[in-house]
């Protein structure tokens, strides 16, 4: 029953459904079947391409993700992937690589770019003006959300989100039942999408609306 | 009863999405490492999830930073508060002075080793590092310079160790101040008592070993 009500059906869940038979999948790359990158690459590009960006930011992206299409498709090729139904765990963990890898690299480059002594050309390692702005008036509201309810619920929210205190010790410490906290939280959440409806959504754009250029396997070759 | 960890730790079934619940535990850094496998997974294939967790992160972050400045705003309120009431205090009648004298004047007398008060011990500023930015953006709050921080590093996706090791470096690479930390609830904190001159930093972690696992960039500001 616990289980049952953190995953939920829903129409759109279905979609997910139509994922392929990976043993068919991962046999068809093997034999170096176009059909079957091309396959790969429908299923896991949206996903790979949220993992590297939400990880390492929009920066280049797009060869981020080819290069990691390539390392799969040629690790499944090289025979690496012994269960092809552990495909999607098989692609996380190169995702996974791919991050570890950058992040050491801009490590070294700093290194260096210092070392060679030209001066402080430093990149601005901010965040652009319009995702400062959402990001503030995103503020604004969850400021507004916490002043506008009882202080006892605002402590809640203050402990769970700021001083990430667990759901159990702040009901036990603030005599509290589940279902109070739960709804406490989720009247919060309704609050802040009710306000934030005419200023942030509208600026939004869900992940799954951008529209991404296409990338091409062009420079795939069978190792 | 409330939910453990573990619980969240179920396979993501065709046809089935994350539960807000299990996402926001996610984007808090606060599932356990079997379940963030899972999710990711699921992740990779569900643009229904990937949408309701690029919400849930923003809504944390906004609820977090919100929360930090009330917190910040009732903290110098308190300060007002006190002088009130130590007003309060001289505007009590003379016979209340004499009395609240002598009572201090026998505790001295008697108690030959007077505790130390210590007055305003300044709580180090929280400085939260998270691990959802790209390797060169860095949008991690920022603590003014010289004064005394406690990082809170989220360790969110990185693999499970008994202890880590936490350097800090300047923007000129050159380290600054290392340490080790033990992770609770899937955060690292450690606290820079003397705090650091302006500049950009930046916080790595390790494995135990040498492995450079992650590394978070944060302003110092003057």
């Amino acid at each position: 029953m616990m289980v049952a009500n953190m995953i939920e059906d829903s129409s759109d869940a279905r979609q997910a459904s139509s994922q392929p038979a990976w043993a068919e999948l991962v046999d068809k790359i093997k034999q170096n079947d176009t059909t079957g990158l091309e396959e790969l690459y429908r299923v896991f590009s949206r996903g790979v391409r949220f993992y590297l960006c939400k990880q390492l930011g929009p920066q280049d992206l797009d060869d981020r993700v080819h290069d990691t299409f390539l390392t799969v498709a040629q690790a499944i090729q090289r025979g690496d992937l012994r269960e092809p139904e552990r495909l999607m765990g098989y692609v996380r963990t190169i995702v996974r690589r791919q991050i570890a890898a950058q992040i050491e690299e801009n490590v070294q480059s700093r290194k260096h770019e210092i070392d060679l002594d030209w001066g402080l050309a430093v990149r601005d390692a901010g965040s652009d003006p319009e995702q400062i702005a959402i990001q503030s008036q995103s503020e604004d509201i969850a400021r507004k959300v916490l002043k506008s309810i009882a202080p006892r619920d605002r402590e809640v929210l203050i402990r769970f989100y700021l001083e990430e205190q667990t759901a159990e010790q702040i009901c036990g410490e603030m005599s509290l039942t589940e279902t109070q906290f739960r709804l406490l939280k989720s009247r919060a959440k309704a609050r802040f999408g009710k306000l934030g409806k005419r200023k942030v959504t509208r600026r939004l754009v869900p992940f799954s609306e951008i529209r991404w250029p296409s990338i091409t396997l062009k420079g795939w070759r069978k190792s | 009863m409330l939910l453990p960890k573990k619980e969240a730790a179920m396979q993501f079934e065709a046809a089935r999405h994350a539960s807000d619940e299990v996402l926001e535990q996610y984007a808090m850094g606060r599932l356990d490492a079997g379940a963030v496998q899972a999710l990711e997974e699921h992740l990779l294939i569900c643009s229904g999830c990937q949408d309701n967790l690029t919400f849930a992160d923003a809504y944390q972050k906004s609820m977090r930073n919100a929360a930090l400045e009330l917190r910040r705003q009732s903290s110098a309120q308190a300060t007002p508060h006190g002088k009130k009431w130590f007003r309060g205090l001289v505007g009590l009648p003379k016979p209340v002075w004499i009395l609240g004298m002598a009572a201090l004047a026998l505790l001295v007398a008697t108690e030959s080793r007077w505790p130390l008060i210590h007055s305003s011990v300044a709580q180090p500023a929280l400085v939260l590092l998270e691990s959802k930015r790209g390797a060169e953006s860095p949008l991690n709050s920022s603590t003014p310079a010289a004064k005394p921080f406690t990082l809170v590093l989220d360790l969110t996706a990185l693999p499970p160790f008994p202890q880590y090791r936490l350097e800090i470096v300047d923007a000129a690479g050159r380290a600054v101040v290392g340490s080790t930390a033990a992770p609770a609830n899937n955060e690292l904190r450690a606290t820079v008592a003397k705090g650091l001159p302006a500049g950009m930093y930046y916080v790595r972690v390790y494995a135990p070993g040498p492995e450079l696992l992650r590394e978070y960039g944060f302003p110092v500001g003057n």
